[in-house]
């Protein structure tokens, strides 16, 4: 039995004597928590819309996780701390006021944190600009985004409501994403157009 | 000319595009488990996809923010038809997903109830009686959570790890002093011979009812289950008929800062404030210094808060009681605290950008 311990230098400090009584696998989670947190993060922000709800959602999940009793391979537990964190999603969403929602210029300026330094325009001027470049788009590029804008539809939903496919009505989605990242990089309306439609 | 930073690479290109189509995809709902593991391999493929990933994703964010007119344009008369008739599909599946996470939740509290209740224990001593003391007086504490202790009145009480409760019954009054943790108090009622439960400076006086009381300091929280209680702050003239009691009835909340303001009653789900009954410690918005205070009657180390920000941070969410510190070492990658071990104690720090924040 004894030769089962595996000596783990990195192990030192208050973790030592292993894992919590009640879940032998604790220290595997914690290990692929640590391995995924930021893309757990990341998934999470993209869904929600909040970086600081992510961050909960993502350490929720972790919790829901350390509850499984027999939690069996790292890969099936990758994909069961996404599923988690994908369900406490839905529930958060459902929860949350529709109005919260709404902070253009709060997301003008999380979108420009992430330009490089020698691009980097102000909060308004980047909003002024996705603005300008929305309008230089055809209608139903706008249509589709304003369809999909409350997150309470599917593409399948809106394609049926326009009488497209779903690939087609993310095609337009992905294109409107891409003509006001070029449009914010510098690039052309005529370029960023012949870009996206090439797409 | 700014070429420079225009992106015309095709490689560029390409990796935009492929960000869009991740963050619609990952949007979709129901999710495909094997979108996931795709976009998980195309982001640790290199670490610009992340960064674009972001970067579409707060895009999308903005767009998203942006109200109808500024989207659609002036054109009048052309915005798409209200949206009442498709929201039927959609909300059954976020109904099915609710009735998958509740059914997987309820099979672990009974595991985690089971776990615990194995190793619950408690010690009774008996106290020289006080003076002029008619009836029973004991200490009860438990060394884990989860001991039922019946009172001699045919009250009974379960007591929180690390949780000491001073029982003192005369003929006139039941009194039960909680020096620190957590209780949960079912009354047998007596209406000549009040109930009353002594939490620092808070008092909760009952009559046939059950009620829960946590306290870390000077913060005491009471809920109540079923029934009404009376709370109201110790050191009155008279301690049995206190001026301005704040009534709480089933289902209601009060929680005490140590600060001098009138406390506010909140509605909440019972069940929350008393799933430490089996292994969980459920928050909404609580004080961190206050779970902290909690979690370290379950945890084998000491934490102490070394920030006043940190103290002050609000967490919502569960805490395990059979795994404290696995909880801990989760925090620094989702709160702007760090972790760090001195004297056989774990220390919780600000982290360098919350100080500047």
């Amino acid at each position: 039995m004894a030769k089962q311990r595996i000596h783990d230098p990195s192990a030192a400090g208050p973790w030592t004597d292993g894992p919590a009584p009640g879940n032998p696998h604790a220290r595997t989670i914690s290990e692929l928590f640590e391995a995924h947190n930021r893309a757990l993060v990341s998934f999470l922000t993209n869904r929600l819309g909040n970086e600081a709800e992510a961050r909960e959602v993502a350490q929720e999940a972790y919790v829901r996780l350390l509850q499984l009793h027999e939690p069996g391979t790292v890969s099936f537990l990758r994909a069961y701390l996404f599923r988690v964190a994908t369900n406490l999603s839905v529930d958060r969403l459902r929860m949350r006021a529709r109005s919260e929602r709404y902070d253009p210029i709060q997301d003008a300026e999380n979108l420009t944190d992430t330009v490089q330094p020698e691009q980097k325009v102000s909060a308004s001027e980047a909003l002024d600009i996705v603005r300008r470049a929305l309008n230089e788009l055809p209608k139903r590029y706008r249509q589709i985004l304003y369809m999909d804008r409350l997150g309470d539809k599917t593409a399948i939903q809106i394609g049926k409501e326009l009488g497209i496919g779903e690939r087609q009505v993310r095609t337009y989605l992905r294109r409107t994403l891409m003509y006001c990242q070029l449009r914010l990089d510098g690039v052309a309306a005529e370029e960023a157009m012949d870009r996206i439609i090439t797409l | 000319m700014n070429t420079k930073s225009a992106p015309r690479e095709l490689e560029d290109i390409q990796r935009m595009d492929m960000a869009a189509e991740w963050v619609l995809l990952l949007r979709q709902e129901p999710v495909k488990d094997e979108d996931i593991v795709g976009w998980l391999q195309w982001r640790e493929a290199d670490p610009r996809n992340q960064f674009a990933f972001e970067r579409a994703q707060k895009l999308l964010g903005l767009m998203h923010s942006l109200s109808p007119e500024e989207i659609l344009g002036d054109e009048p008369g052309e915005s798409p038809r209200a949206d009442a008739d498709s929201h039927a599909p959609r909300r059954r599946s976020a109904r099915a997903t609710e009735h998958r996470t509740r059914r997987w939740r309820n099979g672990m509290i009974g595991s985690a109830f089971a776990a615990t209740a194995l190793l619950a224990l408690a010690w009774h001593f008996a106290l020289p009686p006080r003076q002029n003391a008619v009836g029973e007086q004991a200490i009860v504490t438990a060394a884990q959570p989860l001991q039922t202790t019946q009172l001699p009145d045919g009250s009974s009480m379960e007591l929180g790890a690390k949780t000491v409760v001073a029982v003192n019954y005369t003929e006139r009054q039941r009194t039960l002093e909680l020096n620190g943790g957590e209780a949960y108090f079912s009354v047998a009622p007596n209406k000549a011979r009040p109930f009353v439960v002594a939490a620092g400076p808070v008092r909760v006086r009952a009559v046939g009812t059950a009620f829960n009381v946590r306290r870390a300091g000077d913060r005491v929280v009471v809920t109540v289950t079923h029934g009404k209680v009376d709370v109201y702050e110790a050191g009155a003239a008279d301690e049995h008929e206190p001026e301005h009691p704040v009534r709480v009835a089933a289902g209601g909340q009060i929680a005490w800062n140590g600060e001098r303001k009138k406390p506010v009653i909140e509605t909440v789900d019972p069940g929350v404030a008393l799933a430490w009954r089996e292994g969980r410690l459920e928050y909404a918005a609580e004080p961190l210094d206050a779970v902290i205070a909690d979690l370290n009657r379950y945890s084998r180390i000491s934490v102490v808060i070394e920030d006043e920000s940190v103290k002050r941070l609000r967490f919502t969410g569960t805490v395990l009681t059979n795994a404290t510190e696995e909880w801990l070492r989760a925090l620094p990658g989702n709160f702007p605290v760090q972790l760090r071990e001195k004297d056989g104690k774990l220390i919780l720090a600000a982290t360098e950008t919350a100080h500047h924040g």
